[in-house]
């Protein structure tokens, strides 16, 4: 808490702020920021639930509240999966899906996972990191990262209900921003959110990206990226796509994707350096494997290896694919996703 | 690309050259895994843990202790070579790449490999116990220590028969060795991996039983089927298990139907480790398995 104390200033007024009795006053506009009762350092005020069963996640919540060991938890894991849609182990527990953050140096760094939803990368992290700061505007997810948090006794790890937009922090304090499947949701606005996270950077810092490409070949089949959006959208003129949609649902387009270039010039027009990309496949959110380069030929040597080691008819042929782009130095540019570090 | 274990690679391993040097992060498996290249070729591997750091510094002591006691015999070059252990502020273990198809995907293309692939790997278990002969012991008090580390309780006839047959010895053993730690080519064994659990006192046969396990795994699946198949049934695959068990013993002079009474040692080994290791399917396989031992002990390499 002290760590976090350090960083933190009022969300309204950017005021200095004091500690007392689970809540946090600004000294400057007097608004006072409270810890509710899983934990969570509640500033946003309306929830954004994403997921399918609210009455289902906080009934879940509420079970979970009564636990007191993670092992307790573990024992109960099919039970919990059976009677709440929204709880997997694999999507919201699994350690295995913050594995790509063996890519970078978290060690003793201050760490803020902006969309930490369920925690599946915020909770293996604080292993590592000196501090974790997972924000969420879901509340439920917030609750239930805390949660976790707290059976897992992790002392560097503080839950807010917030907004990435609405940061509580002080300007160059922050060692690692992570947005891992967020920034296509900025739409228009991800230039903007950039320019916003960069200011929180310590000079040096990192932004962690993990997101899909507008090249994947999943796009090409004419696959959606979810229920609101068209087939074949990322290849839509922008206008077109912007018409589409309010015709179709009555409001614009939400997300957003590019390319690896247009990553790339993103970055570098909100002040980034050092921009790196790192090419996951077959996704980011639970990868098989993650190339440093496009260039090599090392996804080809890798995958030729693999296909010597068995997998079933859909990833052979998937496979092949990737190899034949390899083949002509085009398996970075439609790769299904990448994670990007770029520097401050 | 300045990923800290490049840069430890570049500076200690290939100082001088200025190719490029690129990885592939593996992670479908229980640790997670870079591969380097070098120029397009695999060259090294990085081994990293999820939450068992201790596993990965014993896995490297074991590697420098294997390459201590295999120092001169031929066998040392099938044991992967560890490159270092070094701490990027959580332990990371380097060593060599080898080359090679893991035997469990070996032995599924077709029946002749799944022959050859379990032949190689008894065969090179028999090198490795005879290697370190002099390791061995048949000492009551050691057997006895052994059997407690595997078995709450008072010990079961099976665990009896093992401790008071002087023909069954405690050796370094591989300690989980499972067929998918052979990396093969059609010219024969490539490297051997994974040491982790390496002992200096264990239990050899439960080891030869692990191969034969594993590789009846690979073929028919972790279920039921594959130990009908495997040890209640006559077929190509039950009489190729018979007659390595029965080679192994005949090397090692033990006899064929005490070293059949012995066989649920292996089962408690086996769930002993996929306890730690808390996986509920192994468990489950591995119960079965050794109820099956002990129920249907005289039917063992019979048609049922």
């Amino acid at each position: 808490m002290e760590e976090f104390l350090k960083i933190f200033c009022c969300p309204a007024c950017q005021g200095k702020v004091e500690a007392k009795n689970n809540q946090i006053k600004c000294l400057n506009c007097k608004k006072i920021f409270s810890f509710d009762e899983d934990g969570v350092l509640e500033i946003a005020k309306k929830n954004s639930f994403f997921g399918k069963d609210q009455e289902k996640m906080n009934e879940l919540i509420k079970a979970i509240r009564k636990m007191s060991s993670f092992e307790e938890l573990e024992k109960n894991i099919l039970k919990l999966e059976k009677t709440s849609p929204d709880f997997s182990f694999k999507y919201c527990l699994d350690p295995r899906r913050a594995d790509w953050t063996f890519l970078g140096d978290f060690f003793g760094k201050i760490v803020v996972d902006l969309g930490a939803g369920y925690g599946s990368i915020s909770i293996p992290l604080a292993r590592k990191a000196k501090l974790v700061i997972a924000i969420d505007s879901c509340l439920e997810r917030i609750k239930f990262l805390s949660q976790i948090a707290r059976l897992k006794n992790l002392k560097n790890v503080i839950s807010i209900f917030g907004d990435a937009i609405k940061l509580p922090f002080r300007e160059n304090s922050i060692d690692r921003f992570l947005m891992v499947g967020l920034l296509e949701y900025f739409g228009k606005n991800q230039e903007k959110l950039l320019l916003y996270l960069y200011k929180f950077l310590k000079p040096g810092g990192e932004i962690w990206i993990g997101i899909e490409n507008k090249l994947s070949p999943i796009y090409f089949l004419g696959r959606r990226y979810h229920d609101e959006e068209l087939p074949f959208e990322p290849f839509l003129p922008e206008f077109l796509t912007h018409l589409l949609h309010k015709i179709i649902w009555r409001r614009p387009p939400t997300i957003k994707l590019r390319t690896k270039k247009g990553y790339f010039e993103l970055l570098k027009k909100a002040g980034f350096r050092d921009i790196q990309f790192f090419y996951s496949f077959p996704d980011y959110k639970n990868p098989a494997f993650i190339a440093s380069t496009d260039k090599e030929g090392i996804i080809f040597d890798y995958l030729h290896r693999k296909k010597r080691t068995g997998g079933d008819f859909k990833v052979k042929l998937i496979a092949k694919g990737v190899k034949i782009l390899d083949k002509m130095n085009l398996a970075g540019i439609f790769a299904p996703t990448f994670f990007i570090k770029a520097k401050k | 690309m300045c990923h800290p274990i490049l840069s430890y690679l570049k500076e200690n391993f290939f100082k001088e050259k200025n190719d490029s040097l690129n990885f592939i992060l593996h992670l479908r498996g229980s640790a997670v895994v870079f591969i380097f290249y070098l120029n397009r070729k695999p060259i090294a591997v990085a081994k990293l843990s999820r939450d068992n750091f201790s596993e990965l510094i014993q896995e490297y002591e074991n590697l420098k202790k294997l390459h201590q006691l295999f120092k001169g015999f031929e066998i040392e070059k099938t044991i992967e070579e560890p490159l270092g252990l070094i701490n990027l502020g959580e332990p990371v273990l380097l060593k060599k790449y080898i080359e090679g198809i893991p035997g469990d995907i070996y032995l599924a293309k077709g029946k002749e490999k799944a022959i050859k692939c379990p032949n190689l790997a008894v065969d090179w278990l028999i090198n490795f116990l005879n290697n370190l002969k002099s390791y061995r012991t048949n000492s009551k008090d050691e057997k006895i220590k052994i059997a407690k580390k595997f078995y709450q309780g008072d010990l079961p006839s099976y665990f009896k028969l093992w401790i008071e047959n002087k023909s069954f010895f405690i050796s370094p053993t591989v300690g989980d060795l499972i067929i998918r730690n052979f990396l093969v080519e059609d010219d024969g064994i490539k490297g051997v991996i994974d040491f982790a659990t390496f002992e200096m006192k264990g239990i050899p046969e439960a080891d030869l039983i692990g191969l034969m396990v594993s590789s009846a795994t690979s073929i028919f699946g972790l279920n039921a089927k594959a130990i009908k198949n495997t040890f209640f049934c006559k077929n190509w695959f039950s009489s190729e298990v018979k007659n390595l068990f029965q080679k192994y013993c005949q090397f090692f002079k033990i006899n064929f139907k005490d070293f059949l009474g012995i066989l649920p040692i292996y089962s408690d080994r086996a769930i002993s480790i996929a306890t730690k290791q808390k996986d509920k399917k192994l468990i489950e396989f591995h119960s079965m398995l050794k109820e099956s031992f002990i129920k249907k002990q005289k039917q063992i390499f019979q048609e049922i």
